[in-house]
Protein backbone atom coordinates (compact mmCIF):
# COMPACT_ATOMS: atom_id res chain seq x y z
CA UNK A 1 0.00 0.00 0.00
CA UNK A 2 1.40 3.69 -1.23
CA UNK A 3 1.66 5.46 1.94
CA UNK A 4 1.74 9.68 0.42
CA UNK A 5 1.44 12.91 2.43
CA UNK A 6 -0.40 15.81 0.70
CA UNK A 7 -0.53 19.37 2.24
CA UNK A 8 -3.08 21.90 1.58
CA UNK A 9 -5.57 19.18 0.93
CA UNK A 10 -8.89 20.47 2.01
CA UNK A 11 -9.35 21.89 -1.36
CA UNK A 12 -8.67 22.33 -4.92
CA UNK A 13 -6.03 20.48 -6.10
CA UNK A 14 -4.91 19.08 -2.60
CA UNK A 15 -8.60 17.57 -1.90
CA UNK A 16 -8.71 15.85 -6.02
CA UNK A 17 -4.64 14.27 -4.83
CA UNK A 18 -6.62 12.76 -1.48
CA UNK A 19 -9.32 11.45 -3.71
CA UNK A 20 -7.29 9.77 -6.53
CA UNK A 21 -4.83 8.46 -4.39
CA UNK A 22 -7.59 7.09 -1.97
CA UNK A 23 -9.87 5.53 -4.40
CA UNK A 24 -7.01 3.21 -5.82
CA UNK A 25 -6.10 2.17 -2.25
CA UNK A 26 -3.51 4.48 -0.93
CA UNK A 27 -2.78 5.81 2.50
CA UNK A 28 -3.27 9.11 2.26
CA UNK A 29 -2.00 11.85 5.32
CA UNK A 30 -4.32 14.92 4.44
CA UNK A 31 -3.00 17.56 6.07
CA UNK A 32 -4.22 20.93 6.23
CA UNK A 33 -4.49 24.02 8.66
CA UNK A 34 -7.51 22.93 10.10
CA UNK A 35 -8.62 19.68 9.86
CA UNK A 36 -11.97 20.94 12.02
CA UNK A 37 -13.40 22.61 9.35
CA UNK A 38 -12.29 20.23 6.65
CA UNK A 39 -16.03 18.90 5.97
CA UNK A 40 -14.92 17.17 2.49
CA UNK A 41 -11.92 15.86 3.87
CA UNK A 42 -13.78 14.32 6.96
CA UNK A 43 -16.68 12.82 4.04
CA UNK A 44 -13.42 11.28 2.58
CA UNK A 45 -11.75 10.02 5.48
CA UNK A 46 -15.69 8.05 6.78
CA UNK A 47 -15.45 6.31 3.32
CA UNK A 48 -11.96 5.14 3.53
CA UNK A 49 -12.05 5.06 7.39
CA UNK A 50 -8.90 2.73 7.70
CA UNK A 51 -6.99 4.93 5.10
CA UNK A 52 -7.16 8.54 5.07
CA UNK A 53 -6.16 10.15 7.98
CA UNK A 54 -6.56 14.03 8.90
CA UNK A 55 -3.74 15.87 10.16
CA UNK A 56 -3.39 19.64 11.21
CA UNK A 57 0.14 21.16 9.18
CA UNK A 58 0.23 24.66 8.62
CA UNK A 59 3.51 25.05 6.06
CA UNK A 60 4.39 28.53 7.13
CA UNK A 61 4.71 27.06 10.92
CA UNK A 62 7.84 25.44 11.98
CA UNK A 63 5.98 23.93 15.57
CA UNK A 64 2.96 22.91 13.37
CA UNK A 65 5.19 20.76 10.91
CA UNK A 66 6.95 19.22 13.84
CA UNK A 67 3.44 18.26 15.63
CA UNK A 68 2.32 16.59 12.21
CA UNK A 69 5.41 14.45 11.98
CA UNK A 70 5.33 13.67 15.11
CA UNK A 71 1.74 12.48 14.67
CA UNK A 72 2.37 10.72 11.10
CA UNK A 73 5.63 9.41 12.81
CA UNK A 74 3.72 7.42 15.08
CA UNK A 75 1.11 6.12 12.59
CA UNK A 76 3.55 4.92 9.73
CA UNK A 77 7.45 3.80 9.50
CA UNK A 78 7.39 5.27 5.76
CA UNK A 79 6.36 7.43 3.32
CA UNK A 80 6.82 7.27 -0.63
CA UNK A 81 5.26 10.26 -1.83
CA UNK A 82 4.99 13.47 -0.52
CA UNK A 83 3.28 16.31 -2.44
CA UNK A 84 3.82 19.83 -1.19
CA UNK A 85 0.76 20.98 -2.61
CA UNK A 86 -0.13 23.99 -0.33
CA UNK A 87 0.68 27.75 -1.62
CA UNK A 88 -0.91 31.26 -1.60
CA UNK A 89 -1.50 33.66 -3.98
CA UNK A 90 -3.50 36.28 -1.94
CA UNK A 91 -4.98 39.62 -4.38
CA UNK A 92 -3.41 42.30 -2.36
CA UNK A 93 -1.75 44.74 -4.31
CA UNK A 94 1.08 45.49 -1.76
CA UNK A 95 2.37 41.48 -3.61
CA UNK A 96 1.91 42.43 -7.35
CA UNK A 97 1.53 46.32 -7.90
CA UNK A 98 4.90 48.05 -8.81
CA UNK A 99 4.57 51.17 -6.67
CA UNK A 100 2.86 49.36 -3.40
CA UNK A 101 4.79 46.59 -2.82
CA UNK A 102 5.42 45.88 0.82
CA UNK A 103 8.77 43.60 2.47
CA UNK A 104 6.36 42.17 4.71
CA UNK A 105 3.68 40.79 2.66
CA UNK A 106 5.83 39.93 0.22
CA UNK A 107 7.60 37.70 2.69
CA UNK A 108 4.84 35.49 4.25
CA UNK A 109 4.02 34.27 0.99
CA UNK A 110 7.86 33.33 0.50
CA UNK A 111 7.59 31.70 3.75
CA UNK A 112 4.57 29.50 2.62
CA UNK A 113 4.60 29.10 -0.81
CA UNK A 114 9.14 28.51 -0.86
CA UNK A 115 10.13 27.62 2.34
CA UNK A 116 7.45 25.80 3.74
CA UNK A 117 7.75 22.69 1.12
CA UNK A 118 11.59 22.99 2.33
CA UNK A 119 10.66 22.54 5.55
CA UNK A 120 8.05 20.11 5.56
CA UNK A 121 10.72 17.62 3.18
CA UNK A 122 13.32 18.23 6.24
CA UNK A 123 10.87 17.29 8.79
CA UNK A 124 9.92 13.98 7.07
CA UNK A 125 12.81 12.70 5.28
CA UNK A 126 13.56 9.83 7.34
CA UNK A 127 10.12 8.24 6.75
CA UNK A 128 10.45 9.24 2.84
CA UNK A 129 14.30 7.45 3.50
CA UNK A 130 12.28 4.90 4.78
CA UNK A 131 9.71 4.49 2.10
CA UNK A 132 9.65 2.30 -1.33
CA UNK A 133 11.83 4.23 -4.11
CA UNK A 134 9.79 7.36 -2.40
CA UNK A 135 8.96 10.35 -4.48
CA UNK A 136 8.73 14.42 -3.79
CA UNK A 137 6.71 16.19 -5.78
CA UNK A 138 6.43 20.29 -4.47
CA UNK A 139 3.70 21.88 -6.70
CA UNK A 140 4.91 24.78 -8.57
CA UNK A 141 3.52 26.57 -11.62
CA UNK A 142 4.19 27.61 -15.03
CA UNK A 143 4.42 31.36 -13.04
CA UNK A 144 7.89 30.17 -11.59
CA UNK A 145 9.06 29.89 -14.99
CA UNK A 146 11.68 32.59 -15.47
CA UNK A 147 11.57 31.80 -19.91
CA UNK A 148 8.05 32.19 -19.71
CA UNK A 149 7.66 35.96 -17.96
CA UNK A 150 8.95 37.91 -20.71
CA UNK A 151 5.60 39.87 -20.75
CA UNK A 152 5.31 41.16 -17.44
CA UNK A 153 4.40 39.47 -14.21
CA UNK A 154 2.55 39.32 -10.57
CA UNK A 155 5.88 39.77 -8.78
CA UNK A 156 5.67 38.08 -5.48
CA UNK A 157 3.50 34.69 -6.59
CA UNK A 158 6.16 34.33 -9.80
CA UNK A 159 9.23 34.82 -7.47
CA UNK A 160 7.89 32.43 -4.64
CA UNK A 161 7.51 29.85 -7.44
CA UNK A 162 10.90 30.42 -9.21
CA UNK A 163 12.56 30.18 -5.83
CA UNK A 164 10.38 26.82 -5.07
CA UNK A 165 11.93 25.70 -8.03
CA UNK A 166 15.75 26.26 -6.74
CA UNK A 167 14.87 24.75 -3.48
CA UNK A 168 13.70 21.92 -5.35
CA UNK A 169 16.88 21.19 -7.48
CA UNK A 170 18.56 21.96 -4.25
CA UNK A 171 16.68 19.03 -2.49
CA UNK A 172 16.84 16.88 -5.20
CA UNK A 173 21.02 16.63 -5.02
CA UNK A 174 20.17 16.11 -1.11
CA UNK A 175 18.17 13.18 -1.86
CA UNK A 176 19.05 11.64 -4.30
CA UNK A 177 21.95 9.50 -2.38
CA UNK A 178 18.71 8.20 -0.36
CA UNK A 179 16.93 6.78 -4.24
CA UNK A 180 14.79 9.71 -3.20
CA UNK A 181 13.40 10.68 -6.64
CA UNK A 182 12.26 15.07 -6.35
CA UNK A 183 10.60 17.40 -8.96
CA UNK A 184 8.54 20.19 -9.42
CA UNK A 185 5.49 19.71 -11.35
CA UNK A 186 3.05 22.39 -13.17
CA UNK A 187 -0.56 21.34 -12.41
CA UNK A 188 -1.55 23.20 -15.28
CA UNK A 189 -4.75 25.91 -15.50
CA UNK A 190 -7.31 24.57 -13.04
CA UNK A 191 -10.50 25.02 -11.42
CA UNK A 192 -9.88 25.90 -7.90
CA UNK A 193 -10.84 28.44 -5.82
CA UNK A 194 -6.80 30.31 -7.05
CA UNK A 195 -7.46 29.29 -10.81
CA UNK A 196 -10.89 30.54 -10.69
CA UNK A 197 -14.34 29.63 -13.11
CA UNK A 198 -12.05 30.13 -16.10
CA UNK A 199 -9.57 27.63 -15.74
CA UNK A 200 -8.84 25.21 -18.40
CA UNK A 201 -8.74 22.21 -16.59
CA UNK A 202 -11.18 20.52 -14.51
CA UNK A 203 -9.27 19.32 -11.06
CA UNK A 204 -10.15 15.73 -12.17
CA UNK A 205 -8.09 15.74 -15.31
CA UNK A 206 -5.17 17.40 -13.69
CA UNK A 207 -4.69 14.83 -10.87
CA UNK A 208 -5.04 12.28 -13.05
CA UNK A 209 -2.59 13.17 -15.20
CA UNK A 210 -0.41 14.07 -12.03
CA UNK A 211 -0.56 10.41 -10.36
CA UNK A 212 0.36 9.06 -13.98
CA UNK A 213 3.53 11.70 -14.49
CA UNK A 214 4.42 10.66 -10.33
CA UNK A 215 3.76 6.75 -11.73
CA UNK A 216 6.13 6.83 -14.40
CA UNK A 217 9.16 8.96 -12.68
CA UNK A 218 12.68 7.86 -13.12
CA UNK A 219 16.10 8.96 -12.13
CA UNK A 220 16.64 10.67 -15.25
CA UNK A 221 13.65 13.00 -14.11
CA UNK A 222 15.24 14.04 -10.55
CA UNK A 223 15.58 17.63 -10.20
CA UNK A 224 13.13 18.73 -13.55
CA UNK A 225 9.99 20.83 -13.93
CA UNK A 226 7.40 18.54 -15.08
CA UNK A 227 3.58 19.67 -15.94
CA UNK A 228 0.72 17.19 -15.43
CA UNK A 229 0.76 16.17 -18.68
CA UNK A 230 4.07 14.36 -18.84
CA UNK A 231 5.40 17.55 -20.68
CA UNK A 232 8.94 19.38 -19.48
CA UNK A 233 9.05 22.83 -18.40
CA UNK A 234 11.50 25.50 -19.73
CA UNK A 235 13.31 27.26 -16.86
CA UNK B 1 27.61 63.38 -15.75
CA UNK B 2 26.67 60.10 -14.93
CA UNK B 3 24.96 60.01 -11.59
CA UNK B 4 25.22 56.51 -9.99
CA UNK B 5 23.78 55.01 -7.05
CA UNK B 6 25.42 52.23 -5.95
CA UNK B 7 24.69 50.08 -2.74
CA UNK B 8 26.52 47.72 0.13
CA UNK B 9 29.39 49.63 -1.14
CA UNK B 10 31.59 49.51 1.54
CA UNK B 11 33.27 46.79 0.78
CA UNK B 12 34.07 43.64 -1.85
CA UNK B 13 32.54 44.53 -5.42
CA UNK B 14 30.48 47.63 -4.40
CA UNK B 15 33.60 48.99 -3.06
CA UNK B 16 35.85 48.29 -6.28
CA UNK B 17 32.98 49.77 -8.40
CA UNK B 18 32.84 52.93 -6.42
CA UNK B 19 36.60 53.03 -7.10
CA UNK B 20 36.90 52.24 -10.91
CA UNK B 21 33.51 55.25 -11.96
CA UNK B 22 35.37 57.49 -9.66
CA UNK B 23 38.14 57.24 -12.24
CA UNK B 24 35.69 58.74 -14.62
CA UNK B 25 35.77 62.31 -14.77
CA UNK B 26 32.21 62.76 -15.74
CA UNK B 27 30.33 60.95 -12.56
CA UNK B 28 28.57 61.67 -9.53
CA UNK B 29 28.48 58.64 -7.32
CA UNK B 30 26.18 58.05 -4.26
CA UNK B 31 27.96 55.08 -2.35
CA UNK B 32 25.81 53.94 -0.10
CA UNK B 33 26.78 51.54 3.08
CA UNK B 34 25.26 50.34 6.71
CA UNK B 35 28.08 52.26 8.75
CA UNK B 36 29.30 55.00 6.92
CA UNK B 37 31.83 55.83 10.51
CA UNK B 38 33.45 52.48 10.27
CA UNK B 39 33.75 52.51 6.24
CA UNK B 40 37.17 53.73 6.03
CA UNK B 41 38.54 53.26 2.47
CA UNK B 42 35.17 54.77 1.24
CA UNK B 43 35.76 57.88 3.73
CA UNK B 44 39.49 57.96 2.29
CA UNK B 45 37.95 58.16 -1.55
CA UNK B 46 35.76 60.67 -0.38
CA UNK B 47 38.02 62.80 0.80
CA UNK B 48 39.90 62.73 -2.31
CA UNK B 49 36.91 63.19 -4.57
CA UNK B 50 34.36 65.40 -2.19
CA UNK B 51 32.19 66.82 -4.62
CA UNK B 52 32.38 63.32 -6.88
CA UNK B 53 31.33 60.33 -3.86
CA UNK B 54 28.80 61.09 -1.54
CA UNK B 55 28.43 58.60 1.22
CA UNK B 56 25.03 57.69 2.39
CA UNK B 57 23.83 55.39 5.25
CA UNK B 58 21.76 52.50 4.15
CA UNK B 59 20.76 49.58 5.52
CA UNK B 60 18.61 48.22 2.72
CA UNK B 61 15.62 46.42 4.57
CA UNK B 62 15.25 49.84 6.33
CA UNK B 63 12.10 51.19 4.51
CA UNK B 64 12.99 54.51 6.66
CA UNK B 65 16.36 54.28 5.54
CA UNK B 66 15.68 53.83 1.94
CA UNK B 67 13.48 56.85 2.19
CA UNK B 68 15.95 58.93 4.10
CA UNK B 69 18.80 58.16 0.97
CA UNK B 70 16.01 59.38 -1.82
CA UNK B 71 15.53 62.46 -0.11
CA UNK B 72 19.42 62.73 0.02
CA UNK B 73 19.56 62.10 -3.68
CA UNK B 74 17.00 63.87 -4.20
CA UNK B 75 18.60 66.91 -2.70
CA UNK B 76 21.53 67.19 -5.20
CA UNK B 77 20.23 65.22 -8.42
CA UNK B 78 17.07 65.52 -10.26
CA UNK B 79 17.41 61.93 -11.70
CA UNK B 80 19.68 58.65 -11.46
CA UNK B 81 20.94 57.36 -14.19
CA UNK B 82 22.38 53.73 -12.99
CA UNK B 83 21.36 52.19 -9.84
CA UNK B 84 23.43 49.42 -8.76
CA UNK B 85 21.62 46.45 -6.18
CA UNK B 86 24.87 45.42 -5.05
CA UNK B 87 24.15 44.72 -1.41
CA UNK B 88 24.03 40.89 -0.75
CA UNK B 89 24.41 38.28 2.22
CA UNK B 90 25.70 34.63 1.94
CA UNK B 91 25.51 34.41 6.19
CA UNK B 92 28.80 33.46 5.94
CA UNK B 93 31.70 32.92 2.60
CA UNK B 94 31.13 30.37 -0.29
CA UNK B 95 31.88 26.58 1.49
CA UNK B 96 31.35 28.29 4.77
CA UNK B 97 27.90 29.48 5.54
CA UNK B 98 25.38 29.70 8.33
CA UNK B 99 23.59 25.85 8.63
CA UNK B 100 20.71 27.37 9.10
CA UNK B 101 20.32 28.72 5.24
CA UNK B 102 22.86 26.00 3.62
CA UNK B 103 22.49 23.04 5.08
CA UNK B 104 19.28 20.31 4.69
CA UNK B 105 18.52 18.96 8.50
CA UNK B 106 19.68 22.28 10.05
CA UNK B 107 17.56 24.78 7.83
CA UNK B 108 15.52 27.24 9.92
CA UNK B 109 12.56 29.53 8.53
CA UNK B 110 14.05 32.54 10.76
CA UNK B 111 17.43 32.93 8.78
CA UNK B 112 16.51 31.96 5.31
CA UNK B 113 13.58 34.85 5.88
CA UNK B 114 16.12 37.37 6.57
CA UNK B 115 18.54 36.34 3.46
CA UNK B 116 15.41 36.62 1.64
CA UNK B 117 14.65 40.34 2.94
CA UNK B 118 18.32 41.38 2.15
CA UNK B 119 18.93 39.66 -1.39
CA UNK B 120 15.51 38.95 -2.73
CA UNK B 121 13.38 42.01 -1.08
CA UNK B 122 15.58 44.40 -0.54
CA UNK B 123 16.63 45.26 -4.35
CA UNK B 124 12.79 45.54 -5.15
CA UNK B 125 12.30 47.84 -2.49
CA UNK B 126 15.12 50.21 -3.82
CA UNK B 127 13.60 49.83 -7.38
CA UNK B 128 10.20 51.44 -5.96
CA UNK B 129 11.36 53.88 -4.45
CA UNK B 130 14.39 55.10 -6.60
CA UNK B 131 11.72 54.35 -9.54
CA UNK B 132 10.79 58.31 -10.18
CA UNK B 133 14.40 59.30 -10.05
CA UNK B 134 15.54 56.75 -12.72
CA UNK B 135 12.62 58.12 -14.78
CA UNK B 136 14.28 61.47 -14.62
CA UNK B 137 17.85 59.71 -15.59
CA UNK B 138 19.96 59.67 -18.47
CA UNK B 139 19.55 56.09 -20.42
CA UNK B 140 18.85 54.84 -17.00
CA UNK B 141 19.29 51.16 -15.86
CA UNK B 142 18.84 49.43 -12.98
CA UNK B 143 21.42 46.65 -12.54
CA UNK B 144 20.51 43.65 -10.11
CA UNK B 145 23.88 41.74 -8.81
CA UNK B 146 22.60 38.61 -8.84
CA UNK B 147 24.52 34.99 -9.19
CA UNK B 148 24.88 32.50 -11.18
CA UNK B 149 23.95 30.08 -8.04
CA UNK B 150 21.00 31.63 -8.77
CA UNK B 151 20.71 29.94 -11.95
CA UNK B 152 18.22 26.72 -12.59
CA UNK B 153 20.13 25.41 -15.44
CA UNK B 154 23.73 25.46 -14.32
CA UNK B 155 22.84 24.58 -10.33
CA UNK B 156 25.46 22.31 -9.46
CA UNK B 157 25.12 21.51 -5.61
CA UNK B 158 24.76 24.64 -4.24
CA UNK B 159 23.10 25.60 -0.87
CA UNK B 160 19.73 26.15 -0.41
CA UNK B 161 18.74 29.82 0.51
CA UNK B 162 21.56 31.47 -1.28
CA UNK B 163 20.44 30.40 -4.37
CA UNK B 164 16.79 30.67 -4.17
CA UNK B 165 17.32 34.37 -3.23
CA UNK B 166 18.81 35.08 -6.59
CA UNK B 167 16.28 33.30 -8.90
CA UNK B 168 13.68 34.85 -7.17
CA UNK B 169 15.61 37.93 -7.65
CA UNK B 170 15.85 36.97 -11.16
CA UNK B 171 12.23 37.04 -11.04
CA UNK B 172 11.89 40.14 -10.03
CA UNK B 173 14.06 41.50 -12.46
CA UNK B 174 12.02 39.92 -15.57
CA UNK B 175 8.85 41.70 -13.73
CA UNK B 176 10.12 44.94 -13.00
CA UNK B 177 12.00 45.22 -16.93
CA UNK B 178 8.15 45.11 -18.05
CA UNK B 179 7.13 47.55 -15.60
CA UNK B 180 9.97 49.94 -16.22
CA UNK B 181 10.25 49.35 -20.32
CA UNK B 182 7.72 52.01 -20.85
CA UNK B 183 9.77 54.58 -18.85
CA UNK B 184 13.02 53.37 -21.25
CA UNK B 185 14.39 52.01 -18.08
CA UNK B 186 16.44 49.21 -18.74
CA UNK B 187 16.89 46.34 -15.83
CA UNK B 188 18.97 43.05 -15.73
CA UNK B 189 20.50 40.91 -13.51
CA UNK B 190 23.98 40.56 -13.83
CA UNK B 191 26.49 37.62 -12.43
CA UNK B 192 29.82 39.66 -11.40
CA UNK B 193 31.82 36.47 -11.70
CA UNK B 194 33.13 34.11 -9.01
CA UNK B 195 35.43 37.08 -7.16
CA UNK B 196 37.67 36.72 -4.51
CA UNK B 197 36.10 38.97 -2.02
CA UNK B 198 34.99 38.41 2.03
CA UNK B 199 31.98 36.49 0.72
CA UNK B 200 33.62 34.39 -2.65
CA UNK B 201 36.65 33.51 -0.65
CA UNK B 202 40.08 33.12 -1.30
CA UNK B 203 39.73 30.13 -3.79
CA UNK B 204 37.00 32.14 -5.49
CA UNK B 205 38.37 32.46 -9.46
CA UNK B 206 38.63 35.88 -10.42
CA UNK B 207 40.22 38.71 -8.90
CA UNK B 208 38.11 42.22 -8.29
CA UNK B 209 40.74 43.53 -11.01
CA UNK B 210 39.69 40.92 -13.57
CA UNK B 211 36.21 41.01 -13.03
CA UNK B 212 35.16 44.34 -12.28
CA UNK B 213 35.99 46.30 -15.56
CA UNK B 214 33.87 43.53 -17.21
CA UNK B 215 31.33 44.20 -15.06
CA UNK B 216 31.68 48.03 -15.60
CA UNK B 217 31.93 47.66 -19.72
CA UNK B 218 28.74 44.94 -19.65
CA UNK B 219 26.61 48.20 -18.01
CA UNK B 220 28.34 50.56 -20.25
CA UNK B 221 26.85 48.42 -23.47
CA UNK B 222 23.48 47.74 -21.96
CA UNK B 223 20.90 48.70 -24.99
CA UNK B 224 17.18 48.87 -24.05
CA UNK B 225 16.76 45.03 -25.73
CA UNK B 226 18.74 43.56 -23.01
CA UNK B 227 15.86 44.15 -20.08
CA UNK B 228 15.13 41.37 -18.48
CA UNK B 229 18.31 39.15 -18.97
CA UNK B 230 20.57 37.65 -17.03
CA UNK B 231 24.29 38.86 -17.91
CA UNK B 232 28.05 37.66 -16.90
CA UNK B 233 30.62 39.92 -16.26
CA UNK B 234 31.69 38.97 -19.79
CA UNK B 235 28.87 39.82 -21.66
CA UNK B 236 27.53 36.33 -22.42
CA UNK B 237 24.12 35.13 -21.11
CA UNK B 238 23.61 33.43 -18.00
CA UNK B 239 20.88 30.92 -18.98
CA UNK B 240 17.84 30.76 -16.06
N1 LIG C 1 -5.26 26.31 -9.68
C1 LIG C 1 -4.36 26.57 -10.58
O1 LIG C 1 -4.68 26.92 -11.71
C2 LIG C 1 -2.90 26.43 -10.25
C3 LIG C 1 -1.98 26.66 -11.28
C4 LIG C 1 -0.63 26.52 -11.03
C5 LIG C 1 -0.22 26.13 -9.78
N2 LIG C 1 -1.13 25.91 -8.77
C6 LIG C 1 -0.60 25.48 -7.48
O2 LIG C 1 -1.31 24.32 -7.06
C7 LIG C 1 -1.35 24.27 -5.63
C8 LIG C 1 -2.78 24.12 -5.15
O3 LIG C 1 -3.51 25.21 -5.64
P1 LIG C 1 -5.11 25.26 -5.66
O4 LIG C 1 -5.50 25.77 -6.98
O5 LIG C 1 -5.67 24.02 -5.16
O6 LIG C 1 -5.31 26.45 -4.60
P2 LIG C 1 -6.48 26.72 -3.54
O7 LIG C 1 -7.76 26.20 -4.08
O8 LIG C 1 -6.35 28.15 -3.19
O9 LIG C 1 -6.02 25.81 -2.30
C9 LIG C 1 -4.86 26.11 -1.63
C10 LIG C 1 -4.66 25.09 -0.54
O10 LIG C 1 -3.45 25.39 0.14
C11 LIG C 1 -3.74 25.49 1.51
N3 LIG C 1 -2.83 26.36 2.23
C12 LIG C 1 -2.56 27.66 2.03
N4 LIG C 1 -1.68 28.11 2.94
C13 LIG C 1 -1.39 27.06 3.74
C14 LIG C 1 -0.57 26.88 4.87
N5 LIG C 1 0.16 27.89 5.38
N6 LIG C 1 -0.52 25.66 5.45
C15 LIG C 1 -1.24 24.64 4.97
N7 LIG C 1 -2.06 24.76 3.91
C16 LIG C 1 -2.14 25.95 3.32
C17 LIG C 1 -5.16 25.98 1.58
O11 LIG C 1 -5.67 25.73 2.86
P3 LIG C 1 -6.80 26.71 3.56
O12 LIG C 1 -8.12 26.18 3.10
O13 LIG C 1 -6.54 26.52 5.01
O14 LIG C 1 -6.54 28.10 3.08
C18 LIG C 1 -5.77 25.13 0.48
O15 LIG C 1 -6.00 23.83 0.95
C19 LIG C 1 -0.65 25.54 -5.16
O16 LIG C 1 0.70 25.25 -4.91
C20 LIG C 1 -0.77 26.45 -6.36
O17 LIG C 1 0.23 27.45 -6.37
C21 LIG C 1 -2.46 26.07 -8.99
N1 LIG D 1 32.00 37.45 -4.58
C1 LIG D 1 31.44 36.64 -5.42
O1 LIG D 1 32.06 35.67 -5.88
C2 LIG D 1 30.02 36.86 -5.89
C3 LIG D 1 29.54 36.01 -6.90
C4 LIG D 1 28.24 36.18 -7.36
C5 LIG D 1 27.47 37.21 -6.85
N2 LIG D 1 27.95 38.03 -5.86
C6 LIG D 1 27.09 39.10 -5.37
O2 LIG D 1 27.75 40.33 -5.42
C7 LIG D 1 27.28 41.22 -4.40
C8 LIG D 1 28.45 41.75 -3.59
O3 LIG D 1 29.17 40.65 -3.09
P1 LIG D 1 30.64 40.76 -2.44
O4 LIG D 1 31.38 39.58 -2.93
O5 LIG D 1 31.16 42.11 -2.62
O6 LIG D 1 30.24 40.46 -0.91
P2 LIG D 1 30.86 41.01 0.44
O7 LIG D 1 32.30 41.22 0.27
O8 LIG D 1 30.38 40.07 1.48
O9 LIG D 1 30.14 42.42 0.62
C9 LIG D 1 28.76 42.47 0.81
C10 LIG D 1 28.35 43.91 0.87
O10 LIG D 1 26.91 43.94 1.03
C11 LIG D 1 26.65 44.73 2.18
N3 LIG D 1 25.41 44.32 2.84
C12 LIG D 1 25.06 43.09 3.27
N4 LIG D 1 23.86 43.13 3.86
C13 LIG D 1 23.45 44.41 3.79
C14 LIG D 1 22.29 45.10 4.21
N5 LIG D 1 21.29 44.45 4.84
N6 LIG D 1 22.17 46.43 3.96
C15 LIG D 1 23.16 47.07 3.34
N7 LIG D 1 24.29 46.49 2.91
C16 LIG D 1 24.42 45.18 3.15
C17 LIG D 1 27.83 44.53 3.07
O11 LIG D 1 27.86 45.55 4.04
P3 LIG D 1 28.49 45.33 5.54
O12 LIG D 1 29.95 45.56 5.41
O13 LIG D 1 27.77 46.33 6.36
O14 LIG D 1 28.18 43.90 5.93
C18 LIG D 1 28.95 44.64 2.06
O15 LIG D 1 29.18 45.97 1.71
C19 LIG D 1 26.30 40.40 -3.58
O16 LIG D 1 25.00 40.68 -4.01
C20 LIG D 1 26.68 38.97 -3.92
O17 LIG D 1 25.61 38.08 -3.74
C21 LIG D 1 29.22 37.86 -5.38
Amino acid sequence: MQRILITGSNRGIGLELARQYAARGAQVFATCRDPQSADQLHALAQAHADRVHLVALDTGHPESIAEAASTIHAQTDGLDVLINNAAINPRDDRLRAFGQLEPDPILDVLRVNSIGPVLVTQAFADLLRRGNSARVVNISSGAGSLEQQANGCGYTYHASKAALNMFTRCLAGTLQADGIITIVLNPGWVKTDMGGPNATLEAEQSIRGILDVIDRLTIDDNGAFCQWDGKRLPW
Amino acid sequence: MQRILITGSNRGIGLELVRRYLRREDTLIFATCRNPQAAAPLQALAAQHPHRLLILRLEVTDAGQIVEAVTAVRIKVDGLDLLINNAGTYAGRVGDADPQVTQFGALEVGPMLDMLRVNTVAPLMMAQAFADLLRRGHNPRLVNVSSDAGSLTMWDGGAYTYPASKTALNMFTRCLAHDLRADGITVISLHPGFIQTDMGGPRATLTLDEAIPGVIRVIDNLAPGDSGQFLNWDGSRVPW
